[in-house]
């Protein structure tokens, strides 16, 4: 019996166009689709999956506002038990990393799985902080976990190969894309879902030890848009290869 | 008066995730190979989609055809083949077994073709019975605990790859509905080649030469199989007018984008009104097409005469599908001709609307009979 608590995350979809609000501290937010952020749902399959092999229980976790309840009951409906949303407008890094640490104090828990970063934000502060939080250990990046025996070996990616990592539960485990390749809910569960419980917190009522953020956000800016696509010509498939070659290795600095 | 609720709006979220992730990448294969992959068949009835609306009980989703005609749009938009084969599998011959089927037939066969992920078939048109489907010759003779079945059977969607098969055939007393194991003796399935659209469904000619059913296969009464057929085609519309809205607004939508991004003339195509205008007149047929849709699936869903309106629904969001893909190849030019880019597949798709569960002749047939029956 493993008891698995997997955090995620409500993410604008990233095939949104992202418009900035005009203080330039935030995203317009009208208009666009969420979806549960894609290396969460990695965690939340494989959690899951432990939970077929080797029995236990599932509680999905999430910290946002009222709408990231989709993402809960698509949580329920793929197979998790239990269900917490602490509500919650905005939230920084190190506050949300205590908030839902003081959350997690009062559960059971021998591996807490989540996302190697959101793709929001893209800060990756999560996993670890969370880990530091509890002051259990970690192992990000995962692309390969094995449980056995209240332990687990993992397999993560580094610069050039893989690096395999064994840790004693407790362990905070924030996943990488191969993980696995998640699973769809079955249609009618998404209803029966809706009927199950969510436990709801207000972020507000859960206290947390007073800390200085280690940084504030100055402002958002888009990305530049992108230049043009270059076209190689030339007269035979050769003359436009050797050009490519030339450029990758002149102009790109790639090869 | 449409407005969907939270539970539908995460479903038809997951379906177009599954849609985008797992369909659109094998779209063009589909139509190109003329075939499903196997693989999406078990993600389809892991999903809960090959028993859409048949009770829970019998291993069914339980939706109402609300739900089932949003999914049938979305599937439709990424590719018409596979969701004319769903629409075959859920509304024909699945929806035959339970509708019609005792609870015996129900119990032995409806679980057990959801489970499969094989899809059902259904045969009714025969090679001089179509539009006039009463014309049928296959026969269906009593003999003992059987009847033995003779005749063929043209355009049966899934008619090689299902495992049974709803027959319509003629005995003594009229018209009469059975089910037809795949694996009869004296069956012969052929699949039909060089269909136009909806490649990918498995479309199939039957010949049946003594073919022995048991009685208790029987769906009904003996001379209730035409009402039957009927009323299964009813519904069917429902779900073919739910498709062509999805192949409709596929082809408005990729034509939206390309204006937004092909040049000429020194502008972007979405600058020119002309094309400004296409795209609105095609978008309000959509939404009124759609609007027709839920409302035929509402007055079925709450029991109430939906003939006239499943007609119209098909008859109409069938034209908007046909009208959608030509600007759609239209405003593409020469890129939309070609099969490469997918937009001449929504074109030839969309054809199949017009004809496929009654011509739309024959849908402005019933729409009169309906309207001056008393
Ligand atoms: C891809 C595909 C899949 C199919 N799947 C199935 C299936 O699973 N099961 C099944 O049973 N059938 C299936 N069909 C058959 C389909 O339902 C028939 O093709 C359709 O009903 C038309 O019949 P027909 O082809 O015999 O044309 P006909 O009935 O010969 O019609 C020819 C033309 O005459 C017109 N016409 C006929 N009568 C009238 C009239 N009274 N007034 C004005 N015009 C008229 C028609 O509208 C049409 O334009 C499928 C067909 C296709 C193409």
């Amino acid at each position: 019996m493993v008891n698995i608590i997997v955090c995620i995350k409500h993410v604008p979809d990233t095939e949104t166009r992202i418009k900035i609000k005009e203080d330039k501290k935030g995203i317009e937010t009208t208009g666009i689709k969420y979806i549960i952020s894609p290396y969460d749902e990695f965690a939340l399959e494989e959690a899951i999956r432990i939970k077929e092999k080797h029995g236990g229980t599932v509680t999905a976790i999430t910290m946002g506002p009222k709408r990231a309840d989709d993402i809960l009951r698509t949580a329920l409906a793929v197979g998790a038990d239990n269900a917490i949303h602490i509500l919650s407008e905005n939230g920084d890094s190190i506050n949300t990393v205590m908030t839902i640490g003081e959350v997690i104090k009062t559960l059971p828990y021998d591996i807490i799985l989540t996302g190697k970063e959101a793709v929001d934000y893209g800060m990756g502060v999560f996993p670890s902080g969370i880990a530091e939080y509890l002051g259990i250990n970690n192992i990000n990046n995962v692309t390969k976990l094995d449980i056995s025996n209240r332990s687990l070996v993992a397999s993560r990616q580094v610069e050039g190969g893989d690096e395999i990592v064994e840790a004693s539960f407790p362990v905070v485990i924030s996943a990488q894309k191969g993980l696995n390749t998640p699973r769809y809910p079955a249609l009618p569960n998404i209803f029966k879902a809706k009927k199950r419980e969510v436990k709801i917190l207000d972020a507000k009522s859960i206290s947390v030890p007073p800390f200085i953020s280690g940084g504030s956000l100055v402002e958002l800016s888009l990305p530049p848009p992108k230049k043009g696509a270059k076209m190689v010509e030339g007269q035979t498939p050769e003359e436009i290869a050797a050009k490519l070659i030339k450029m990758l290795k002149e102009e790109a600095k790639v090869l | 008066m449409f407005e969907l609720t939270e539970e539908h709006k995460i479903l038809f979220s997951t379906i177009e995730k599954f849609a985008k992730e797992k369909i659109a990448p094998v779209s063009n294969k589909i139509d190109e190979e003329d075939e499903i992959p196997r693989e999406i068949y078990m993600e389809l009835r892991d999903m809960g989609l090959l028993g859409i609306t048949i009770p829970q009980k019998y291993g069914g989703s339980e939706f109402d055809m609300k739900t089932y005609a949003g999914i049938l749009e979305i599937v439709g938009k990424y590719s018409g083949g596979l969701a004319l084969s769903l629409e075959a599998h859920n509304s024909l011959g699945l929806s035959h077994i339970f509708e019609f089927g005792n609870e015996v037939q129900r119990e032995r066969f409806v679980q057990k073709i959801i489970n499969s992920a094989n899809p059902v078939a259904w045969g009714l048109t025969e090679p001089q019975a179509g539009s006039d489907a009463k014309n049928l010759l296959t026969t269906a003779k009593k003999e003992g605990k059987h009847y033995i079945l003779n005749g063929s059977k043209i355009f049966i969607t899934h008619g090689v790859l299902s495992d049974y098969i709803v027959i319509i055939a003629k005995t003594d007393n009229g018209i009469t509905s059975f089910i037809v194991s795949g694996d009869s003796d004296g069956l012969t399935k052929s699949k039909i080649k060089g269909k136009l659209g909806m490649r990918g469904t498995d479309t199939a000619e039957l010949n049946l030469d003594n073919v022995p059913v048991p009685a208790e296969n029987m769906l009904g009464k003996e001379g209730d199989g035409y009402r039957q057929a009927m009323k299964i085609l009813d519904g069917g519309r429902i779900a073919i007018a739910a498709i062509s809205v999805g192949i409709a607004q596929a082809a408005v939508d990729s034509s939206l984008k390309y204006m937004k991004e092909r040049s000429a003339f020194n502008k972007t195509l979405d600058n020119f009104e002309a094309l400004q205008f296409s795209i609105s007149e095609l978008q309000t047929d959509i939404e009124a097409g759609r609007l027709l849709v839920y409302k035929a699936a509402t007055l079925k869903d709450s029991g109430d005469s939906y003939r006239k309106t499943a007609a119209m629904a098909k008859y109409f969001t069938s034209k908007t599908a046909m009208k959608a893909a030509d600007f759609a190849i239209q405003v593409h030019g020469g890129y939309g001709y070609f099969s490469e880019f997918g937009i001449n597949r929504l074109l030839r798709d969309a054809k199949l609307l017009e004809i496929g569960e009654g011509t739309s002749e024959i849908q402005k047939l019933i729409i009169f009979r309906e309207l001056t029956k008393d």
